[in-house]
């Protein structure tokens, strides 16, 4: 009786330890076969089946009777934006702030389990985004109103449409009399000079800093070139090249790895001059409100372009509300809290506040990273960081 | 064919009779779907190519693989970057301020129980705070009084203001703060197991042998040591084991000086979507608590568990402290104000910044409060924080109750099938979540309650499988309290009210509870205050309508407005304190000195 008991209990044991692996696993069904994906497409009259003039009162109108839509939105400045918009159209629009990866976790979990609670999703990594959300899956479909198509450079809307820019760049305090930049190459931040005087965010925990060293990898032939500019001689690689070669000698120059882009900030306006960190230049709003004190480099350091997307989520049940939400969010009105630090597509939108003058225009080197190359170097950078830190 | 029936039929009958049997099976299913298949279905995915991850395992996505293994611990340098040297600092780390926490928790837990020192009240209510404030406080407040200007955000602490020269960069950042900050962060377990297991001791035991001739000392060593065993070792497991998984304070005091642990490992593989690691990593850390729990129940399990709850008269034993007892009074009660109220004032004061840091009086305002700031109103005026607070207490209230009650039944059929395999399986199981992160569990829920399945309909989007997670993360503290306090509550009480005809819930309800009602509130405070300030748990099943407090703080600090997140932080500590005064005035236990100093 005993023995049985024991192998009764075993017996248990061993088959909750088997349940994961029969019915439970991750990505059990693929939900989106060929067909649902074009039936919802000719529901939501969206991707080929986007009339060639939207009726904006037509939709405006059938928004009202959908049911509520969830927006995703790594940032809460959308919060306020969200309530003015249903105010003015009279619907049901909820937001929810996660950060970036777990939007892009959340999303992939919701769609290989078949649901979709949200509608419209504002996110931060473009790359990430499209590569696991719109290629591995197709979980967020691409929405740009008809009147933007027409003036949108490609760039702007492929694959998806970008809400906004920014720019990774560098913060300087300068030590100079004029109180001009205090360096004239990017590798003078690698010499003693600068030692323990850099701050940064580490990539693996931020996606424009991540940008930034795959542009320098990427272009690890300026950095060749930038450095026989400034020490006079060829380099010699330790690394697989120039710009490996310049994240290894910045690391070991005692860079200043920060937990966020504020600890960045901080360092920089608490430090003695000269001291360089590197963030996005939206920050540049609390210098001019006076909460940091220091200047943006847009002359000699190359600056990178990091562009935060706006898409639909497949199989909405409200994508009239998402089509109103996405042109509301990219209007004059509707983008209002990023116009006064980050750079609109949208041509018709103009720029507002202190920041206005800063353009992308005035960067002299602004890299733009492929989505490829991102996804390509990104891993390697991130090992190499690992190794090197 | 009739007598085995009837064979049968008794042994159902006795089986049903013994609800320490039933609800040890009971828990064991439970435990199986909610804690085994998540745990089962991270280490499957640790052997199978993430979304993402196509490229660098070279696969497709899905592919078995041994790339994460291979990655973590066969991989050379970088393996040991990854893995061996943050190994070497989490073992450094947790060890020492586990110690630490420890020392500090149970002096304090024996001077506010078996002493007559003044304050008790004060001691008891500071005892606690440390663990309900945000630890990323802690963290800032350590910066401002030993921060020097030469490493991190180089922002000159109090001490390098005093001295005129920067203070040593190891006292600013790396192993001595953040050991320091874990063991403040964390010596409440050890303070209030400590005391919960202390006034359970019987007088009369210490006394027998004071009579026959024992010194204080040999009393402590011989009687009232051994007692307590379960409840420290249980409490050096909860501490060692909270700071295994802790990302804020190691990446605060740690990051920038590049100074790395497991947790911060498994974080920036979680944070970048590199979830195949973030298990790999997860496992490495439920090896080692598990090790940890092994270690511990072979160390007391040497010894004897003593009952010390019989049907018969206990009370305490008050040492006298003479001529000590106001300064030890005075010393213990100073040295807790700063502990506690340092971090909060500096929480406070931060909230009535308009620009974060800058003490002055022009600086002040009230903006995250009643006002509005980039667009985002005062957390006392948005309705959205009002919502999320609502639902904050329903699952702080729920998720306490919840815990405390399933301790009580997982302690019962515990100490009552001691030495069984099913008590053993259950009391491990129940100590796995602890070190799972809640990021990942969080995860991994969201895939299993997205679907109906069986008799489960979608718990998705509903506060029931919020309430289920925050659960399921708490029951460590739930069947650490519930079994120590059980251990200590002897058969015969409960045997004879069976005797006299009372049911199982009755006995549960009018004897085992009020027996172990300080265990019981001390389950309730830690886990609501856990479940409380959780935000990595929560973050990926919350909804609009679900929100709650702690998750709304990301954006906050996303924005670089900490100063509101700074503001739900205080809003917090008010809630669980007064919850717990609530809580104390309607148990008649004083939670906040120590479950009574006195006799109850």
């Amino acid at each position: 009786m005993k023995i049985t008991r024991n192998a009764a209990f075993a017996a248990l044991v061993v088959s909750l330890l088997l349940i994961p692996a029969l019915g439970f696993s991750a990505g059990t069904a693929e939900p989106a076969a060929a067909d649902p994906l074009d039936e919802w497409m000719q529901f939501a009259e969206v991707g080929p089946y986007q009339p060639e003039v939207e009726d904006w009162d037509a939709i405006a109108a059938a928004a009202q009777e959908e049911p509520p839509l969830v927006m995703y939105s790594n940032t809460s400045r959308a919060f306020p934006v969200v309530d003015q918009f249903n105010e003015i159209y009279g619907t049901e629009v909820e937001m929810l702030n996660i950060s970036t990866s777990e939007l892009n976790e959340r999303i992939r979990r919701e769609y290989d389990a078949g649901i979709f609670p949200s509608g419209v999703v504002m996110t931060g990594n473009i790359a990430v985004m499209y590569d696991q959300l719109m290629v591995e899956r197709n979980a967020l479909t691409a929405y740009v109103p008809r009147e933007m198509q027409a003036v949108l450079p490609d760039r702007d809307m492929e694959p998806v449409l970008i809400h906004r820019y920014s720019a990774g760049t560098w913060y300087f305090t300068s030590d100079l009399p004029d109180g001009s930049v205090p360096y004239e190459n990017i590798w003078e931040l690698t010499t003693e000079r600068f030692r323990n005087r850099v701050a940064m965010q580490s990539p693996l925990r931020s996606g424009t800093t991540m940008d930034y060293m795959v542009g320098i990898v990427a272009n690890s032939d300026l950095m060749e070139e930038l450095y026989e500019d400034f020490f006079g001689e060829p380099i010699e690689l330790t690394t697989p090249n120039a710009g490996f070669e310049w994240i290894r000698r910045l690391l070991e120059n005692d860079l200043r790895v920060q937990a966020s882009f504020r600890d960045v900030a901080d360092a920089v306006t608490n430090s003695d001059a000269p001291f360089l960190g590197f963030g996005t230049q939206s920050v540049y709003r609390d210098v001019l409100s006076g909460q940091y004190d220091f200047e943006l480099d847009t002359d000699i350091n190359p600056a990178i372009l990091s562009a935060r997307p706006i898409a639909m989520t497949s199989y909405t049940e409200s994508p009239n509300t998402a089509k109103l939400l996405i042109r509301y969010l990219t209007s004059q009105e509707g983008g209002d809290p990023w116009w006064g630090a980050d750079f609109p597509v949208n041509p018709e939108v103009q720029s507002t506040g202190p920041m206005a003058n800063l353009t992308l225009d005035s960067f002299a080197r602004l890299w733009s990273i492929p989505i490829d190359q991102a996804l390509d170097l990104g891993d390697e950078v991130a090992d190499f960081w690992i190794l090197y830190e | 064919m009739n007598l085995s029936m009837r064979r049968v039929r008794n042994r159902l009958s006795t089986f049903a009779h013994s609800p320490q049997n039933w609800l040890a099976w009971i828990f064991l299913l439970v435990f199986g779907y909610l804690i085994i298949v998540p745990v089962g279905n991270m280490i499957w995915s640790t052997f199978h190519i993430q979304s993402g991850d196509a490229r660098r395992a070279g696969g497709a996505v899905g592919d078995f693989t041994m790339f994460y293994w291979e990655r973590v611990f066969a991989s050379g340098q970088l393996s040991a970057r990854l893995l061996y040297e943050p190994l070497m600092n989490t073992l450094f780390v947790s060890i020492t301020y586990t110690i630490i926490a420890m020392i500090i928790g149970l002096s304090l837990a024996w001077l506010m129980v078996k002493t007559d020192m003044p304050f008790k009240r004060f001691t008891g209510f500071c005892a606690i705070v440390p663990y309900i404030v945000p630890s990323w406080t802690l963290a800032l407040a350590w910066l401002t009084v030993f921060g020097n200007s030469q490493v991190g955000i180089g922002a000159a602490g109090v001490v390098e203001t005093l001295l005129g020269r920067p203070t040593p960069n190891w006292l600013a950042y790396g192993p001595i703060p953040i050991i320091s900050v874990l063991a403040i962060n964390f010596f409440a377990f050890a303070y209030l197991l400590g005391a919960a297991a202390l006034a359970t001791v019987d007088a009369s035991l210490e006394e027998a042998a004071l009579i026959h001739g024992a010194s204080n000392r040999k009393v402590i060593r011989k009687i009232t040591m051994p007692i307590l065993l379960p409840a420290i070792g249980s409490a050096a497991i909860l501490t060692f084991a909270s700071g295994l998984g802790t990302f804020g304070v190691p990446a605060f005091l740690g990051l920038p000086v590049r100074y790395n642990v497991l947790a911060t490992s498994l974080y920036q593989s979680a944070a970048i979507g590199r979830y195949g690691e973030a298990f790999v990593f997860t496992m490495v850390l439920v090896t080692i608590s598990a090790s940890a729990i092994i270690l511990n129940s072979k160390l007391i399990g040497k010894r004897k568990q003593f009952t010390t709850m019989e049907g018969k008269g206990s009370r305490q034993r008050v040492l006298k402290l003479g001529k000590w007892r106001k300064p030890v009074g005075f010393l213990v009660a100073g040295v807790m104000a700063i502990v506690t109220f340092m971090p909060i004032i500096f929480l406070v004061l931060q909230t009535f910044q308009f620009h974060l840091g800058q003490y002055s009086l022009d600086n002040f305002t009230l903006a995250y409060w009643i006002g509005e700031r980039d667009g985002l109103r005062g957390i006392l005026v948005d309705p959205r924080v009002r919502a999320a607070a609502v639902n904050t207490l329903w699952l702080g209230i729920s998720v306490g109750l919840g815990t405390a009650f399933v301790g009580i039944l997982i302690g019962y059929s515990v100490s009552r099938n001691r030495g069984r395999p099913i008590a053993k399986v259950v009391e491990q199981m129940s100590f796995i979540p602890y070190v799972i992160p809640g990021i990942a569990f969080g995860a991994i829920f969201l895939s299993m309650f997205a679907q109906p399945r069986g008799p489960i309909p979608v718990l998705y989007g509903t506060m029931t499988i919020i309430f289920i997670a925050c659960l399921v993360n708490r029951l460590p503290f739930a069947s650490r309290m519930g079994i120590s306090a059980m251990m200590q509550v002897g058969r015969s009480l409960e045997e004879s009210a069976e005797v006299h005809g009372a049911s199982f819930p009755r006995r549960i309800t009018r004897i085992m509870f009020p027996l172990t009602k300080r265990g019981f509130m001390g389950g309730f405070i830690l886990s609501f205050v856990s479940t409380v300030k959780d935000i990595n748990l929560v973050i990926l099943l919350v909804t609009p309508q679900t929100m709650v407090l702690a998750a709304l703080t990301f954006g906050y600090i996303e924005l670089g407005r900490r100063q509101f997140a700074d503001a739900i932080g205080v809003v917090i500590i008010v809630l669980v304190l007064g919850c717990t005064l609530i809580a104390q005035w309607l148990t008649k236990t004083n939670p906040l000195q120590g479950f009574g100093g006195g006799n109850s």
